[in-house]
């Protein structure tokens, strides 16, 4: 266990450095050897003010993503749950892109993530509201709910992009949410990053024991003294909180929040206290990868990040679903 | 001292009424089986004591206190719960599992990560620790689960149906195993099986129709008409290895 997950910690820094590497100019060779050189050249200062930081946010969406994931998992009792599935990010995009679209009302530094969070907070209790009334809160009923509300909250947030939007930037700005781009923030802005990253992941970790005895059935985790209606309120709070963050800095990147606590649960085991602290760094890792990834195939244009993730998790998605129903 | 005490207990979820009015007492210490028709509002009850379901009139007392005055952590610690089909939707280890049940009802700093080794070693699962849940065989699954309930200590085991599903043998020992409990542990067991209810009980209950009709030792049980009026069937009764038994004859229209 112990050699899993210090390759796990690897397996992050890894991530982290492909992401690094990689780009419209991959850093390998002896263009790596004069920015290690010269820490004071233009390349390097490129680097250090472009590239680092949007490896920093990379890495705190993916453990975001990964974390909320494991979360959504643990709620509903559903290993093909997570954020983009169960409509929480279309929901943060939603808010978001109103808040983008109308500057005017609020000023966007602080209402971004907190009208983020209300649609993702709005958007899962909404999912949750419903599978109940429905009576499913577990199988494929509920990811139907969650995709079908998925798809009416992307809709409302298109019209309202074609209906509102003047300048052009907006509006860009707009698109590489909906298909999911990771943002490069001023150096400023790093640190509360990594400490909201940090506090969203802490957060879904905390509420490990909870998860774990919530996968024992509604009646048995209320005899282990579990308020289990609110239990899940909370837990779903927290995560559409992680889900929140990762959209307002990296808009909405589909399927890493289903693979990365499906593989860590293969690996590491389902207990969800290691689960959801693996998710998140195995995510962190993934995000940055393909970010790299993203900005280095078709340069000098950049790959959407959604677009990519999409490609590999909807397959994945499909493989989990064929295993699912032949238990 | 009295374990639990329901009185006029009555349950109604919409328009169909679970339970109509139960009056029972059960003694600290004692193996109460609850016996009667399907659909008679045994798990009703079970559920019910255990504060899964909030009884809509009359009062229940856990060991002398109203069920609604208990905080809900120490209800936890009080009470092990044994479900009719017990899940897990997780591939936890069995380790894990009565790790959870030994952290009933406990905050982060009551949580100590050590497992009940003598609880373990009773209830023979050592070489199980460590494997999957998903792997065990049925009657491996209900030894594990029993042990979840039982981790913790608590003070009243309820356990619907523990013998159900599994093979004679296993039957036997899982009921041995809950009996050993006692005097240390109250047992409430709903029980189909009215031969396993006579052979290990210390009394049986007979639920007809969401109310309690019937109180007694297994041999006045054997004695009595009761079974015959309850379930609608006629049995026959005699001594078989040494242990009375009933066979089910025929139905009575």
């Amino acid at each position: 266990m112990t050699t899993r997950l210090f390759l796990l910690v690897l397996l992050f820094g890894v991530g982290g450095g492909v992401g690094l590497i990689l780009g419209a100019k991959p850093l390998w060779g002896s263009t790596l050897a004069t920015i290690l050189a010269e820490p004071d050249s233009a390349l390097a200062q490129l680097v250090w003010s472009w590239r680092l930081p949007r490896v920093i946010t990379a890495l705190c969406v993916g453990a975001c993503l990964g974390a909320a994931g494991a979360v959504f998992q643990g709620i509903f009792r559903n290993p093909l749950a997570e954020p983009y599935l169960l409509g929480s990010a279309s929901g943060a995009a939603l808010g978001a892109a109103l808040v983008l679209l109308l500057p005017a009302f609020m000023p966007t530094v602080f209402a971004l993530p907190v009208a983020a969070f209300a649609g993702a907070w709005g958007a899962t209790w909404l999912v949750i509201t419903l599978a109940n009334v429905a009576g499913v809160r577990e199988g494929g009923g509920l990811l139907l709910a969650g995709v079908a509300l998925a798809a009416v909250l992307s809709a409302a947030k298109n019209l309202l992009m074609i209906a509102a939007s003047d300048e052009s930037v907006t509006l860009k700005s707009v698109l590489a949410w909906t298909l999911g781009g990771i943002q490069t923030p001023d150096w400023s802005a790093v640190p509360a990053m990594m400490i909201l990253t940090l506090v969203a992941v802490v957060g879904c970790v905390r509420l490990g024991h909870g998860l774990d005895v919530l996968g024992l059935g509604d009646e048995v985790a209320t005899t282990h003294g579990i308020a289990v209606a609110r239990f899940r309120a909370l837990a779903a709070l927290a995560g559409a909180f992680a889900t929140a963050l990762a959209v307002a800095w990296g808009g909405v990147v589909g399927f890493i929040g289903l693979m990365a606590p499906h593989c860590m649960r293969w690996w590491i085991g389902p207990t969800h206290r290691l689960l959801i602290l693996t998710s998140a760094l195995a995510g962190a890792g993934a995000v940055a990868a393909f970010d790299g990834l993203a900005r280095y195939v078709l340069p000098p244009s950049e790959i959407p990040l959604g677009l990519l993730t999409a490609l590999v998790g909807g397959p994945f998605f499909l493989f989990v679903l064929a295993r699912e129903a032949r238990r | 001292m009295i374990a639990v005490q329901a009185a006029r207990i009555a349950v109604a979820r919409g328009r169909s009424h679970l339970l109509t009015g139960v009056d029972l007492t059960v003694r600290c210490g004692e193996f109460l089986a609850l016996v009667g028709p399907n659909g008679a509002g045994k798990s009703t009850f079970l559920r019910t004591c255990a504060g899964v379901i909030a009884p809509t009139s009359g009062t229940l007392e856990l060991f002398g206190r109203c069920l609604a005055d208990w905080p809900r952590h120490e209800l936890a610690q009080a009470i092990g719960y044994l479900p009719q089909e017990p899940q897990c939707h997780w591939p936890f280890t069995v380790q894990h599992l009565i790790t959870l049940g030994q952290h009933r009802g406990l905050g982060h700093l009551g949580r100590s990560p050590t497992i009940d080794l003598a609880l373990v070693q009773q209830m023979q699962i050592q070489p199980l620790l460590h494997r999957r849940i998903t792997t065990l065989s049925g009657g491996e699954r209900a030894r594990v689960f029993l042990t979840a309930a039982l981790a913790g200590h608590p003070r009243l085991l309820l356990a619907d149906e523990p013998a159900a599903s599994l093979d004679p043998a296993q039957q036997i020992r899982m009921l041995t195993t809950i009996r050993k409990q006692t005097p240390q542990v109250t047992i409430i067991a709903v029980l189909h099986d009215l031969n396993l209810a006579c052979r290990f009980a210390d009394r049986i209950a007979v639920l007809v129709q969401g109310q309690c009709v019937y109180i007694d030792t297994p041999q006045a049980f054997q004695a009595s008409t009761i079974a015959v009026s309850a379930f609608g069937i006629g049995f026959s009764s005699g001594m078989v290895g040494g242990h009375q038994v009933l066979v089910p004859t025929e139905i009575i229209e």
